[in-house]
């Protein structure tokens, strides 16, 4: 219990070979399903529209991400919430008191999650190099572990590894609420002059945001949980809204890659905007009878009809 | 191979294998069968990382209660409460039940007395208790965000005001008070158009909510969703390698 750091990967490694025997008895238990006669198609015909929007997408991302190096000129506008997690902390190392940062309560299978995790690095970082203590209390366990090796690393990277405590970064539980019970007692309790929750989140994010700002603490809040995003706004001194939770990373560290992808995230947001904007003219032009039977409403009609056709989700059959 | 690019890889390909077994059809069935099981697989790992997270609740409250810290009363109760929860529940698994799943004997109803109590009594109640919360919660952040400080403060708060008021008794009782005095002149108003409105703030509550309050949330979930598929992307390619702990080389 003394030296986690010896407990952990043996764990891990446990885990690792009970992850192999499960999946080789689930292998063993399991049947191959054979393909029907005459079935033999390679994509299945419900899920090609997916397929087609998601290469063209992925495609456009992967284009701005890897050519990203050769382009010099990339802007990012500013977005104040990100400006300010540095002055967040600088705060708190200003005032002696601990910085908080919770990133969702949701697994590592959760994109949010692994963005909010990415963050906590940033902020392990800025925490280590001015001192102050880095409080992550976490709702789940594999989140955590991960949050753990994020934040140790951070802090041998400032040449501050003995301040890095694993107590700091703990885990409460996966319950929704007694989790939001035991992130709003460390909170009481350790008057966190900083707040991030970045992640994603449930009904838990006022509870969390009301009690930061009892504390007195700056709050910084982020998540792509369209339904918490009011909270968060009317609760915390800054919030990123939607994708800027994603984008947050690009804005922190600058580089190439992270830009590139940002920028293609903006070229697929194009695309998709010009199409919204098409669709509502032709849509509009639709009502008077003498273009009802123009080929580009009768196209629109096709394309609409084509798209809505498509079914996602279901194992192979 | 660098070290640290293997996870990248095991990474890569089993993202690519469950985006590949989405679309496959029949002609390939191996990536079928991969899109059953792969879940499955992370649903086994999800439940023994349970084993972390109770190794790491317990290790740090019983070195606070080792330390004597200021704090060791909430460190003792939780182990106590831990302990006591556990060990009732999986007693309670070996006790014998009829065919009802009722217990059978005087130790197994005595022990199911006592997790109900803990269920009930404590978990479902301190559930409830926190969920409760929220209203007040919400109640006292509303009060700070309508304060009259700015105009997007005052847009917030006339908004508030007409779908609160077209949620509640209050804006039918209105709406019956000044309709009749009020629904002349919006007739008046709307006669060009060839509409008659009438004063409902039910109306206006669902305008507000199906029209700006509908458009930008939309606006938000393509953000969302790209940024999300920007990310994942970034995950699968190894640009982005937060998941193994950190993004160094």
């Amino acid at each position: 219990m003394r030296d986690e750091r010896r407990v952990f990967p043996a764990i891990r490694s446990a885990l690792l070979l009970l992850f192999i025997g499960c999946s080789c008895a689930l292998e063993a238990a399991g049947t191959e399903p054979a393909p029907a006669a005459g079935a033999a198609a390679w994509v299945r015909p419900e899920r090609l529209q997916i397929l087609l929007i998601a290469v063209f997408l992925l495609a456009l991302l992967a284009w701005y991400a890897f050519t990203a190096r050769r382009r010099t000129d990339a802007f990012i506008r500013r977005i104040p919430g990100l400006e300010e997690f540095d002055h967040a902390v600088g705060r708190a190392a200003e005032q002696g008191r601990p910085v908080l940062f919770i990133p969702g309560i949701l697994e590592m299978s959760d994109i949010q999650t692994v963005a909010g995790v990415n963050l906590l690095g940033h902020v392990a970082a800025r925490s280590a190099a001015l001192g102050v203590p880095l409080l992550a209390p976490m709702a789940r366990p594999f989140a955590m572990s991960v949050a753990q090796e994020t934040v140790r690393r951070a802090y041998v990277e400032q040449g501050r590894s003995e301040l890095f405590q694993s107590d700091n970064v703990r885990y409460l539980t996966s319950d929704q609420f007694g989790y939001a019970a035991g992130a709003v007692g460390v909170m009481t309790r350790s008057l966190p002059g900083a707040c991030f929750y970045l992640g994603s989140f449930s009904a838990e994010s006022m509870l969390l945001a009301e009690t930061g700002n009892a504390v007195g603490a700056v709050q910084i809040a982020g998540t792509a949980d369209v339904a918490q995003i009011p909270f968060f706004v009317v609760a915390c001194d800054y919030t990123l809204i939607g994708e800027e939770l994603f984008a947050a990373s690009a804005y922190l560290t600058r580089r190439p890659e992270e830009i590139g992808a940002l920028k293609g995230m903006d070229a697929c947001k194009l695309v998709i905007a010009v199409l919204i904007v098409c669709g509502a003219l032709l849509a509009t032009a639709r009502q008077w009878p003498a273009l009802a039977g123009a080929w580009p409403l009768r196209s629109l009609d096709g394309a609409v009809g084509w798209l809505l056709t498509s079914e996602s989700g279901g194992p192979a059959r | 191979m660098r070290s640290g690019s293997f996870p990248v890889l095991v990474t890569f390909v089993t993202g690519m294998t469950l985006i590949l077994a989405f679309v496959a059809g029949p002609a390939v069935p191996g990536l079928g069968r991969a899109e059953a099981v792969l879940p499955v697989w992370a649903q086994i790992i999800t439940a023994f990382t349970m084993f972390i997270g109770i190794f790491s609740l317990l290790a740090a409250n019983l070195r606070r209660l080792a330390l004597r810290g200021e704090d060791r009363i909430f460190s003792g109760t939780l182990v106590a409460a831990f302990l006591v929860t556990a060990g009732i529940g999986l007693v309670r698994g070996f006790l014998a039940t009829n065919d009802q799943g009722i217990p059978a004997t005087g130790a197994a109803q005595a022990v199911e007395a006592v997790y109900s109590l803990i269920l009930d009594g404590i978990i479902k109640a301190g559930h409830a208790t926190m969920f409760s919360l929220v209203a007040f919660f919400m109640a006292s952040a509303a009060f700070r965000a309508f304060r009259v400080r700015s105009g997007e403060a005052t847009l917030l708060l006339v908004t508030a005001g007409l779908v609160m008021l077209g949620n509640t008794p209050p804006g039918r009782v209105i709406d019956e008070l000044l309709g009749p005095l009020v629904d002349p002149m919006l007739a008046t108003i709307g006669a060009p158009w060839g509409c008659a409105p009438h004063l409902s703030f039910a109306g206006v509550k669902e305008w507000i909510l199906n029209v700006p309050s509908s458009a930008a949330q939309s606006a938000i979930l393509i953000g969302t969703v790209l940024g999300a598929l920007s990310a994942a992307l970034k995950v699968l390619t190894g640009i982005d390698r937060s998941h193994l702990g950190g993004n160094a080389e």
